[in-house]
């Protein structure tokens, strides 16, 4: 795509943000709401507790809409937003651990019977074992192959802190997985 | 799959892949217009300073305080929407009927159908009664397309049954005759399997003065024809039913009274006529619960192996709480899915069972109590017609499915209120009262002694408990409306 047809594109695609907001995010819905769903459940494990966080992150867009300039920034302010999302609801739950709550058991447990390997479902419990932001950088590296320029982006921190966070979490995790074995 | 990272690749890739693109839940037509308390705020464009975000928090936290107990938010947000746009091209969304259209004459019932969307409780469409001297008294879906819809005249006992279907859009079909056109007696409630084969209802008899007047529950299974009738005991009453996908099993509660104790039961729809005690076999007791507990409502899941429930201890009072919980069939096994303030009028569930809107009444003098249960809380919103949905009642229609009951000695679900001075006074439940129509009538006084119900809707999650307020409390709750998926 050369630059002039990439530029018409995007001015026309900031008419149709302008002309129909809802048609705009409904696009994006079609688009891109599995692949967020998805990476919600890497993070958080079940699927109802994902959409949730998905659907509340396109409503947040919907909110933002009329300062959102360049259409194209709509699905990383998403990805943003999902994350975010995702470590409310992790909070939500450790401040619920007191409580009997209800927690449907993650995709990568027995109990779940999701996921038929036992070692895809070791290295998921592995990862799980992860501080908050080992799990998202490597969700959006391993499962979305995002740069780590722009996982910086999402997570509003720099690139250095996300090379080291995952070169320390890729350690942890082989030296989890060698016990295991 | 040698290295770490080809070992994650994998199993991420398997892990999400237990997301069937076909499974998700779709965006709903005007979920855009839906208001947040920005429980999961997002950060990116736009994005605060932050020297500013903590000042800016705390005043807003002391803001939203002061006013979420007012329509103040409500009111500027939707002005904030627009009004009359086009709907947006979205997928299929989640339609609930409500009863609406009641004049203040109560006799005359709901002279029509709000379809309404369940997530942002936008208005779609209305249904008339087909004739004028018919009206609506209670509305049933199995699959949330395809409705059917109870209509009485004054003073007849018996109930007419018609159906219609949702398009896309939320859009009506017309109103045809049901396969089953009509029912020798006053359905109290009604249930519809998902796959549409079974058809279940609670009914009143016809003869109140006899005494031989028994509420009962039937079942039609539509392919084959049959029918098949079970008695209660006594004059209890069954405050909730609900089928399974194909419609083999039956769930019920009954509300508590002489010889009746607030309860679940299970009932196969193929079992003999005869009384229903005896054919049932009990989901869960409110026993367990205190001495003063009352099953309001419940509803199974579509496999049969869960059921979830409402339960309640308090009067409607401004401290009042309630529980939603779930029992595992097979197990027995009851746990608690979320804890809530008010009083728990009805719950429908969603033809999946994985949501379910609740009336939620609350004590209230001077308006609306917000819940300390978090999660979104929602406004009303705007329909593109501009109309709203009629103001959920306090009394949300339970099985009565009656415009305000008058508790005779005979029946107190017959359709025969009158809209007295005596009889739009709010009723005083007892502790163990769990129908709807208990608190069916918290419509205005005359005489503005009775202290006001305060009711909102309310979409929860079933899996997780979460709640989101569909529309705020309101003091002036009409009565007899219900909301059915």
């Amino acid at each position: 795509m050369n630059l002039s047809v990439e530029h018409a594109e995007r001015h026309a695609q900031a008419q149709r943000v302008e002309q129909s907001p809802g048609a705009f995010i409904a696009s994006l819905y079609r688009l891109h709401a599995i692949m967020l769903i998805r990476i919600a459940i890497l993070l958080l494990g079940d699927q109802p507790s994902a959409e949730d966080v998905v659907q509340d992150a396109f409503l947040a867009l919907q909110r933002g809409l009329p300062r959102l300039r360049d259409p194209e920034k709509a699905l990383p302010y998403l990805r943003t937003s999902v994350v975010n999302g995702c470590r409310s609801v992790q909070r939500s739950r450790s401040r619920a651990r007191r409580r009997p709550a209800v927690q449907h058991p993650p995709v990568w447990s027995a109990e779940a019977e999701a996921i038929a390997s036992e070692d895809r479902r070791a290295v998921l419990a592995a990862v799980a074992g992860l501080p908050a932001r080992a799990r998202e950088i490597l969700a959006l590296r391993y499962y979305l192959d995002l740069a780590d320029g722009e996982i910086a982006q999402t997570l509003g921190i720099s690139r250095s802190t996300v090379s080291s966070t995952a070169s320390r979490a890729l350690v942890t995790l082989a030296r989890k997985l060698e016990e295991q074995l | 799959m040698n290295t770490i990272e080809d070992r994650l690749r994998d199993a991420y890739r398997a892990a999400a892949e237990t997301v069937e693109p076909g499974s998700i839940r779709q965006l709903a037509d005007h979920a855009f217009t839906i208001s947040e308390t920005g429980s999961h705020s997002a950060s990116g464009p736009g994005r605060w300073p932050r020297r500013l975000i903590i000042p800016m928090a705390a005043a807003a936290a002391v803001a939203a305080i002061a006013v979420l107990t007012t329509l103040i938010i409500p009111g500027l947000i939707l002005g904030a929407h627009p009004r009359g746009g086009e709907t947006p091209a979205t997928p299929a969304t989640k339609f609930a009927a409500a009863l609406s259209g009641m004049p203040g004459v109560y006799s005359e019932g709901a002279k029509a159908l709000t379809i309404f969307n369940a997530i942002s409780g936008a208005t779609v469409a209305a249904i008339r009664a087909p004739r004028h001297d018919t009206y609506f008294a209670g509305v049933a879906t199995g699959d949330g397309h395809h409705f059917v819809a109870e209509l009485r005249r004054p003073g007849v006992c018996r109930t007419w049954l018609y159906q219609f279907r949702l398009g896309r859009a939320g859009r009506p079909g017309p109103l045809a005759a049901y396969p089953v056109p009509s029912i020798g007696d006053l359905l109290t409630d009604m249930a519809i399997s998902k796959d549409g084969s079974t058809l279940a209802y609670a009914a009143d008899g016809c003869a109140p003065a006899a005494r031989s007047f028994r509420a009962h529950l039937g079942v039609m299974h539509l392919a084959g024809g049959q029918a098949r009738r079970w008695t209660l005991p006594g004059r209890a009453s069954v405050t909730s039913l609900s089928l399974t996908a194909h419609g083999t099993l039956l769930a019920y509660d009954t509300r508590a009274g002489k010889l009746a104790r607030s309860a679940t039961y299970l009932l196969s729809t193929r079992a003999a006529d005869g009384p229903a005690a005896r054919r049932s076999r009990l989901a869960v007791a409110c026993d367990s619960f205190g001495r003063s507990a009352a099953i309001n409502s419940a509803a199974i899941t579509p496999d049969g192996r869960q059921v979830y429930f409402t339960t309640s201890r308090d009067l409607p009072t401004s401290n009042a709480r309630w529980q939603l919980r779930a029992v595992e069939l097979a197990t027995g096994r009851i746990r608690v899915v979320g804890r809530y303030a008010g009083f728990p009028a009805y719950l429908s569930a969603d033809p999946s069972v994985r949501y379910a809107l609740v009336v939620d009444a609350l004590a209230s003098a001077s308006g609306p109590t917000p819940s300390p249960t978090p999660s979104g809380i929602g406004s009303p919103v705007p329909s593109p017609g501009g109309t709203q949905l009629p103001t959920p009642s306090a009394a949300p229609s339970g099985k009565s499915h009656l415009p305000t009951p008058t508790p005779t000695a005979t029946s107190s679900r017959r359709p025969t209120p009158t809209p007295t001075a005596t009889s739009s006074r709010l009723p005083t439940p007892t502790p163990t009262a769990s129908s709807k129509s208990q608190l069916a009538t918290p419509a205005p006084s005359p005489t503005g002694s009775a202290r006001p119900l305060a009711a909102r809707l309310e979409l929860i999650n079933l899996t997780t408990g979460r709640m989101r307020v569909i529309y705020p409390a309101t003091s002036s709750a009409r009565a007899g409306t219900i909301f059915v998926w």
